[in-house]
């Protein structure tokens, strides 16, 4: 080393509570929480309950459905939309789509409680908190690959400074907390999307949903290119693919047992589209004047 | 931000220099110093000392905070850019091929046995090859301002 001068005095260190430490505290604390929720409501419901009679399908309800479903890819598609290059970055995404889309799922969900689309508003609601709290079961699977040195990055905690613009300062609590709250949004997202679209319909339906989303991470550019991990993984090591397939069956099925038991109609979005043309064409047959004999 | 995790990567190559804990031996250019405080002291020092130069800290890098989210532990490590506005608005107008040198670059670490040191590299001969006397005279300024930011933080 060249130009050293002598150490007088040794660097000491202060004891306190680290940002690692820190850091971990946050991450048990949001996965223990989640994975508390997950057992206490599958303990409430040891069963799934009969399922509710369907009310009748409108076209505000549909409309409501497919705003909910906007809403749902909002979360998720900001993170691939900002690691793609060329397109928008995080702060400006934050700012700009997910904090509307937040508002409007608001939107959504008053306007069907005052137009009392029961159904509707519970799938909104099991949607958002099933998806959430089976976050903390993929959670617990995650960060266990992640501290064996099976996943390329602690992803939460890389939101939080995507989020806030602040990559080369590196994360900090707020940041992490920040991160953590983003990714159990895009786990409700990823709830409300499933409750959508299929309604209430058996356990293993979350197990298939949570292997879409596997595929779908395994392919987009967050874990492709920004991660440089390659196509499902590979390049990375096989670790990573075990770890993500592992954790995303988790989810699903976390996902789906919750769904059955707290998602009360059954009949997803291709019922409720095809039960709103049939309303809509026996009330335009109904409306026909009819010829005079 | 694009190119954020690229960032990343190039942060980690340099924390895993810094875990070596030594410098680049036969860089006639670079100057360590070691640091009579502890880390975080040192780093303060460094950023308080240049700005009371009249310079600015233009960017901060942690590199122990950006490697800590993918699962690396290295020791502190962070990187001070800095910079005097004036200097930039007189030399980039004159040849915007300078800017690859701009701005000054500090990294304050603690090696692999715990000591703390202060590193920069002199970068008046890179600004002498542009062949202009001023841009010479700025890189010797730069060098100089350098060693006598490092020389306060580390006393």
């Amino acid at each position: 080393m060249a130009n050293l001068r002598p150490a007088s005095k040794t660097s000491q260190t202060i004891p306190r509570m680290s940002d690692e430490s820190l850091s971990l505290l946050v991450e048990l604390l949001f996965t223990a929480a989640a994975v508390g929720v997950v057992a206490g409501a599958l303990l409430r419901r040891r069963s799934a309950p009969a399922p509710q009679a369907p009310s009748a399908a409108t076209w505000s309800e549909l409309v409501l459905t497919a705003g909910g479903l906007m809403v749902a890819a909002v979360g998720p598609n900001i993170l691939v939309v900002a690691l793609t290059p060329g397109l928008p970055e995080m702060p400006l995404l934050a700012r700009y789509a997910l904090a509307p889309s937040l508002v409007f799922l608001a939107v959504v969900w008053v306007v069907g409680k005052c137009l009392g689309q029961t159904r509707l508003t519970n799938r909104i609601c099991a949607g958002l908190w099933v998806g959430a709290a089976a976050s903390g079961v993929l959670d617990a699977i995650r960060l266990t690959g992640f501290y064996l040195g099976q996943m390329p990055g602690n992803m939460p905690r890389m939101f939080g400074v995507l989020i806030l613009d602040r990559m080369a300062l590196g994360p900090t609590l707020g940041s992490d907390v920040l991160g953590y709250l983003y990714h159990y949004w895009v786990g409700a997202c990823f709830g409300l999307t499933y409750t959508l679209l299929a309604g209430r319909i058996r356990w293993w339906g979350g197990v298939v949903w949570g292997l879409i989303i596997e595929v779908g991470m395994m392919v987009t550019p967050p874990m492709v290119v920004a991660m440089d991990t390659g196509y499902f993984g590979l390049k990375f090591g096989p670790g990573l693919l075990v770890t993500s397939f592992i954790a995303h069956v988790a989810y699903g099925a976390a996902l789906g047992l919750l769904a059955e038991r707290y998602v009360a109609h059954p009949g997803g979005i291709f019922s409720l589209l095809r039960n709103v043309f049939r309303r809509t064409e026996s009330r335009t047959v109904a409306n026909f004047p009819k010829p005079a004999s | 931000m694009k190119t954020t995790m690229m960032v990343l990567a190039v942060a980690s190559l340099l924390g895993v220099s810094a875990l070596t804990g030594t410098a680049q031996s036969g860089d006639a250019n670079r100057v360590d110093k070691l640091s009579n405080k502890p880390f975080s002291d040192t780093l303060k020092a460094v950023e308080k000392t240049v700005k009371s130069e009249g310079m600015m800290v233009v960017a901060k890098i942690d590199h122990k905070k950006m490697l800590s989210m993918v699962g690396a532990t290295i020791k502190g490590a962070t990187t001070i850019e800095f910079g005097k506005p004036e200097m930039g608005k007189m030399l980039l107008p004159m040849n915007p091929a300078i800017g690859l040198e701009m701005p000054g670059k500090i990294f304050v670490y603690e090696s692999a046995d715990g000591r703390v040191v202060v590193s920069f590299r002199k970068v008046a001969p890179q600004y002498a090859s542009y062949g202009d006397p001023e841009v010479k005279k700025a890189g010797e300024m730069m060098d100089m301002m350098a060693d006598k930011i490092t020389s306060a933080a580390t006393r």
